[in-house]
């Protein structure tokens, strides 16, 4: 069953439940009150009766003589009201008013100085009935009166019935408003339901709105902020995904078109005669494209090593690395250092020089110069490669350390690298704790700096 | 002579493909990105175009907007195998597509294919004194008439396309039987000598030793 109809049912139930309740209380209580009035009428009545009954017999018997039971009936006769009666000693009826009907069994509980009542039904009518006793001259006797109270009850149901009108009305007004409260109070539950079903159908961009400040505005709330979560992770899934599916492309894309040159120019050597220029050729696309791939395997291999690599760092000597870059560039390659040792991993730092430079190199025209320098910059060592080659495009910049990904897209230039080596420095440096800083303008050169921290001795 | 455009960035692929296209007779002109492809088919006509997917420039897919209106046909060159890479290659217009890395056969094959579809290959093959009819699936010897089943036909074919060249029986294999050659089957060299008998090409189809066979036609 739906929260809205689990509200709306309970509380007219409970509502019908309480009017049922009060009204039966209500009039049950309105009810006895007036009968309460209507029995004290009917003793008083009885009172006066017995009264006048009694000044009549003193005055129909002589002094000193007995009251006759003749002189009973001729009194009763001429009191007004017909529904009397007077019973004698033995309770037997001394005298019976002409609408009296009424049995003799309320006269055993009548005694001297109380007056008995009783309701009965008689005929489809309601009758009060009351007795006491009367001491006359010598004789006890019992007078009875009957009262129509038929028309109370009638009040009674009548009361009841507009009750019920009264109550009917109410409990439509009731429901009416109960199942719009139900309904707007549980709207937020509803739109937080379509929102979910929503997300749950691939919408995860779809949030809930608060449109109140209660528990239920705490729902969305939450929920909304449990969505972001959720859908930051699934976006920064979908991006690794894609992230490995890009690399995957690119990597076939790499691997493929060297290997279509191998294979096929093989297949030239092994099936056709070949002149001396054409052998030659085809022989100097294998080697040159086999070199290509074994190039892009080992690049390849350093990848995935370092990924899996936990290393020690240990004091290095920047002079060690300078040196060796001075001698493995000797030409166009101006080093310029100052005295420091560096907490790092020798071999990989020389990797990220060396790869550095020569991509400075690769950027340069032929005769100009590329500066490697390095000096004490606060607690750190700062390592720059500076060149005034052509420079990198702004619109590029962030993706130029991405595996594979080469400004220089056509390859038709000559130059060699598979695109892997920025990736490489990148993640060397990342096992550093360290990071490449790389500005460029166009035309103007490229400027790449990382910064190492030093020996803990020496600062 | 047919003109065939290639746009194709790596050196090494563009040699490959214009050294075999030329030995099969056609004529190649290469160029190493897509504007100076655009630039190119601006003034010059061409038979058939093989493009690279992956293009400094603008890429395959780019120009191939470029290139559909002119309504020459186009054979893609791609590195990526996946169907729906290939898929959307063909549903831009591309005639073909060749997955890297290729056979020489299959390059001269859909090649081949290509221009017939466009009625801009030979048709009629004539060596020596048999005739080649590629669209009616029909061989003529003499005049007369040759009864050859579909595969001695697709052989016959093959050597036609490649002439001069050596084939591998493992290349005659996959080209004709479409399946993977294991070495061991005796299935090529029984219908090549049956293909022999049936055209009296006793001395045009050579054994090559421990490789397979060669047309030899002189030229």
């Amino acid at each position: 069953m739906r929260f809205s109809w689990k509200i709306f049912l309970s509380t007219l139930l409970v509502v019908a439940a309480g009017l049922s309740a009060s009204g039966y209380i209500l009039v049950n209580s309105m009810f006895s009150a007036s009968m309460r009035g209507e029995t004290a009428r009917a003793l008083d009545e009885n009172g006066s009766l017995r009264f006048a009954f009694e000044m009549a017999a003193l005055n129909a018997t002589p002094r000193s003589q007995p009251l006759r039971n003749s002189t009973v009936a001729q009194i009763g006769g001429t009191l007004t009201n017909r529904l009397i009666r007077i019973s004698g000693e033995e309770r037997e009826p001394l005298y019976i008013g002409a609408d009296f009907k009424a049995g003799a069994d309320l006269l055993t509980v009548a005694e001297e100085g109380t007056a008995a009542y009783r309701v009965m039904l008689s005929d489809g009518r309601t009758l009060l009935h009351t007795a006491a006793v009367v001491s006359v001259i010598d004789r006890t006797l019992y007078l009875e009166t009957l009262k129509d109270v038929t028309s109370l009850y009638e009040d009674r149901d009548e009361w009841f019935s507009v009750y019920r009108r009264v109550s009917l009305i109410t409990l439509g007004f009731v429901s009416l408003i109960t199942y719009a409260v139900s309904v707007w109070l549980t709207r937020p539950i509803r739109h937080l339901s379509a929102v979910t079903k929503e997300m749950a159908q691939g919408n995860v961009q779809r949030r809930a709105q608060i449109v109140s400040r209660d528990e239920m505005g705490m729902l969305t709330g939450d929920f909304n902020r449990m969505a972001d979560m959720l859908e930051e992770q699934i976006n920064q899934l979908k991006q690794e995904a894609k992230a490995r599916e890009d690399f995957v492309a690119a990597f076939a894309h790499e691997l493929k078109t060297p290997l279509t040159a191998v294979i096929g120019f093989a297949d030239m050597l092994r099936s056709r005669v070949l002149d001396e220029e054409k052998r030659f050729l085809a022989a100097q696309y294998i080697y040159r494209e086999g070199k290509r791939l074994e190039s892009l395997s080992l690049r390849l291999l350093d990848l995935i090593v370092l990924r899996r690599r936990t290393f020690e760092p240990k004091p290095v000597a920047v002079s060690t690395l300078f040196e060796h870059i001075a001698e493995t560039f000797p030409e166009n390659v101006t080093v310029d250092y100052k005295e420091g040792r560096v907490m790092a991993e020798p071999a990989l730092l020389n990797t990220v020089l060396i790869n550095l430079t020569d991509n400075a190199r690769k950027a340069s025209a032929p005769g100009q110069t590329v500066f490697v320098r390095g000096w004490r910059d606060g607690e750190g060592y700062r390592f720059t490669v500076l060149d005034r080659g052509k420079g990198i495009p702004e619109k590029e910049l962030s993706r130029i350390i991405e595996p594979f990904y080469m400004v220089d897209k056509s390859r038709a230039a000559g130059r060699e690298g598979v695109g892997l080596g920025l990736s490489l420095c990148a993640g060397i440096l990342e096992l550093h704790g360290s990071r490449m800083n790389i500005s460029s303008i166009m035309g103007k050169g490229t400027c790449i700096t990382f910064s190492l921290p030093v020996l803990e001795e020496d600062q | 002579m047919l003109k065939v455009l290639i746009v194709e960035d790596e050196r090494a692929i563009v040699d490959l493909i214009r050294l075999n296209l030329s030995a099969a007779g056609y004529q190649c002109t290469a160029v190493y990105n897509g504007l100076d492809a655009a630039d190119l088919l601006e003034n010059r006509r061409f038979d058939l175009i093989l493009l690279d997917v992956m293009l400094p420039g603008a890429d395959g897919y780019e120009l191939m907007d470029y290139i559909r209106p002119l309504g020459i046909p186009v054979i893609f060159i791609t590195a990526k195998h996946e169907v729906r890479d290939r898929v959307k290659g063909l549903k831009m217009g591309a005639d073909d597509y060749l997955v890297k890395p290729f056979d020489i056969v299959e390059l001269i094959a859909r090649v081949e294919t290509v221009l017939r579809r466009y009625h801009k290959g030979e048709k009629q093959i004539e060596v020596g004194d048999v005739l080649l009819d590629l669209e009616a699936h029909a061989v003529k010897k003499g005049g007369k008439p040759v009864n050859l089943t579909a595969k001695e036909f697709g052989l016959l074919a093959l050597f036609i396309q490649n002439k001069n060249i050596a084939l591998f029986r493992e290349v005659l294999y996959e080209k004709v039987w479409e399946g993977e050659y294991f070495g061991d089957s005796r299935t090529v060299d029984l219908h090549v000598q049956r293909l022999r008998k049936k055209l009296g090409w006793e001395n045009r189809l050579v054994t090559v030793h421990k490789i397979g066979y060669r047309l030899e036609v002189d030229e």
